[in-house]
C-alpha cells in the first residue's frame, strides 16, 4: 500500500476536486478484493480517484463557465456531468496560464507576485 | 531477469494461481497461453505488481523481493496492459490523468501536470486517433478506446517490460495495426522482455520467443515457443482433437470440420 507523504497531506488541505471543488481524502481504492488495493487522493462526492487543483482556480474556473457558457464536450448531453467536465478542463487552462506567468508551483497559487511575461 | 518462486494466489478457498515458478530473462518474449479462468490475468497482475501474493516469492532484477515497499518502482519500470484489470480501477477518472499515473506507478496522479509529459501522451493518443478524448472520463469511451488509453499509460514511461493480457481486444482493424505498430516500435528500442496473454492462436508467432500453458492455475508445459506448440501438447493440454501447424512464422490451431466429424461418427457406426 502507498504511503501518505506529507505533500499528499497539504495537498489535501489546499485543493479541491476540479470537476465539483468537493473536499479531497486519502482513500483505500480496493480494485482487487482478493488483495489489491492502493491509496489513492479521491473525491468522495464524484466517487473518483482525484488528485485535485488549487481552490482558487476551482473558484476561477466556474465563474468562467458560468459567464461565458463554455463548452467543449459539444458530443456530450448539456448536463449537470458535462458541466463539471468543463469546469475541470477550464481549471486546466487557468492551471496552465499560472504556471507559465510563474504564478503557481507544488506549494499553489503564489500571491502578490508580479507575473513573469 | 524475473524471477517467480512457487507463487500462490488464492480467491477465498479457490487457489486461482497454484505453486507456480517461472524465470522469465531479459529480452524474452513469453505467450501465456490458457483457456478461460485459468489463473493467466491474477498471475499477470502479480507480476506486474498490482496483486499480492498468499504463498512464495516473486524476485525482481535487482534481486529484491517484490512487495508493497517495493511495488510503486516496479510499476514504473514495467507497464501492465489489461482492460479486465483497469475497468475494475477506472470509472470517471478523465484520461489524462489515467495515463500520466503509468508515470508515478499510481492509479492516480502524484504531481501537477507537467508540459513535457502532455506533449508525450498527446503524441502517443494522437497516433491512436485518441487525441480528441484525452479530457474525456473513461466510462464514456469505447472498449477500444479504453484499450488504447491503458495501452498508452503502459508505454508513457518507457518500460522495460510490458505485461500484456490480451491487447488487441476491442479494438478494430485500424486500432489493431496501430498497436500492433506501437508495441513494435517500443521492442525495437532495444532490450525489451514481453508476457503476453492470449488464448487466440493467431496471435502467436515466432516474434515470441517462449511460452507457458496454464491450466486450473498451474503451468501445464513451458519452453521454446516452437516446442511448446506442437500437436501432442495441445492436445493433451485441451483435451481435445486439435491441429497445430506453423505458417509464415504464424501459429495455426485448427478443429475437424463438422463434415469431418460427421464422417467420423459414420464411419465409428458402421
Ligand atoms: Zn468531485
Amino acid at each position: 500500500m502507498g504511503k501518505i507523504t506529507d505533500d499528499d497531506r497539504k495537498r489535501m488541505e489546499r485543493c479541491c476536486c476540479k470537476q465539483c471543488g468537493g473536499k479531497l481524502s486519502m482513500k483505500v481504492v480496493v480494485y482487487d478484493p482478493y488483495g489489491g488495493h492502493d491509496v489513492e487522493m479521491f473525491c468522495d462526492k464524484c466517487h473518483k480517484i482525484e488528485y485535485g487543483t488549487e481552490k482558487e482556480v476551482y473558484h476561477l474556473a466556474t465563474r468562467f463557465i458560468d459567464e461565458f457558457q463554455f463548452n467543449y464536450f459539444l458530443d456530450m448531453a448539456e448536463d449537470e456531468r458535462s458541466e463539471r467536465l468543463n469546469t475541470a478542463k477550464i481549471c486546466e487552462v487557468i492551471s496552465w496560464v499560472l504556471n507559465e506567468l510563474g504564478l503557481i508551483d507544488d506549494n499553489g497559487v503564489i500571491k502578490n507576485k508580479v507575473p513573469e511575461f | 531477469m524475473i524471477t517467480a518462486e512457487h507463487i500462490t494466489i488464492r480467491h477465498g478457498v479457490h487457489q486461482v494461481v497454484d505453486d507456480i515458478c517461472w524465470h522469465i530473462q531479459d529480452n524474452e518474449r513469453w505467450i501465456l497461453f490458457g483457456l478461460n479462468g485459468c489463473g493467466k490475468t491474477t498471475l499477470l497482475s502479480a507480476l506486474a505488481g498490482y496483486l499480492g501474493v498468499n504463498k512464495g516469492k516473486i524476485f525482481l532484477p535487482d534481486g529484491q523481493v517484490l512487495n508493497a515497499e517495493t511495488k510503486t518502482d516496479w510499476r514504473i519500470k514495467t507497464g501492465l496492459v489489461s482492460a479486465s484489470f483497469f475497468d475494475r480501477c477506472y470509472q470517471t477518472e478523465n484520461v489524462l490523468d489515467i495515463v500520466l499515473s503509468g508515470l508515478y506507478g499510481r492509479l492516480g496522479m502524484s504531481c501537477s501536470l507537467k508540459a513535457s509529459d502532455v506533449r508525450k501522451v498527446k503524441g502517443i493518443l494522437h497516433w491512436l486517433d485518441m487525441d480528441k478524448k484525452y479530457q474525456y472520463p473513461y466510462d464514456t469511451l469505447s472498449s477500444g478506446q479504453r484499450q488504447k488509453v491503458i495501452i498508452t499509460r503502459a508505454l508513457l514511461p518507457n518500460p522495460d517490460i510490458l505485461f500484456l493480457d490480451e491487447p488487441f481486444n476491442g479494438l478494430d482493424i485500424l486500432g489493431y495495426l496501430q498497436v500492433k505498430e506501437l508495441l513494435q516500435e517500443w521492442v525495437s528500442s532495444g532490450n525489451k522482455t514481453i508476457v503476453c496473454v492470449t488464448h487466440h492462436g493467431n496471435e502467436i508467432t515466432t516474434d515470441y520467443t517462449h511460452a507457458a500453458l496454464m491450466k486450473n492455475g498451474q503451468f501445464f508445459c513451458t519452453g521454446a515457443i516452437q516446442d511448446v506448440f506442437i500437436e501432442d501438447n495441445i492436445r493433451r493440454f485441451i483435451g481435445k482433437e486439435i491441429g497445430v501447424a506453423w505458417q509464415d512464422g504464424r501459429l495455426l490451431l485448427t478443429i475437424p470440420s463438422v463434415k469431418e466429424r460427421r464422417m467420423n461418427d459414420y464411419g465409428q457406426n458402421n
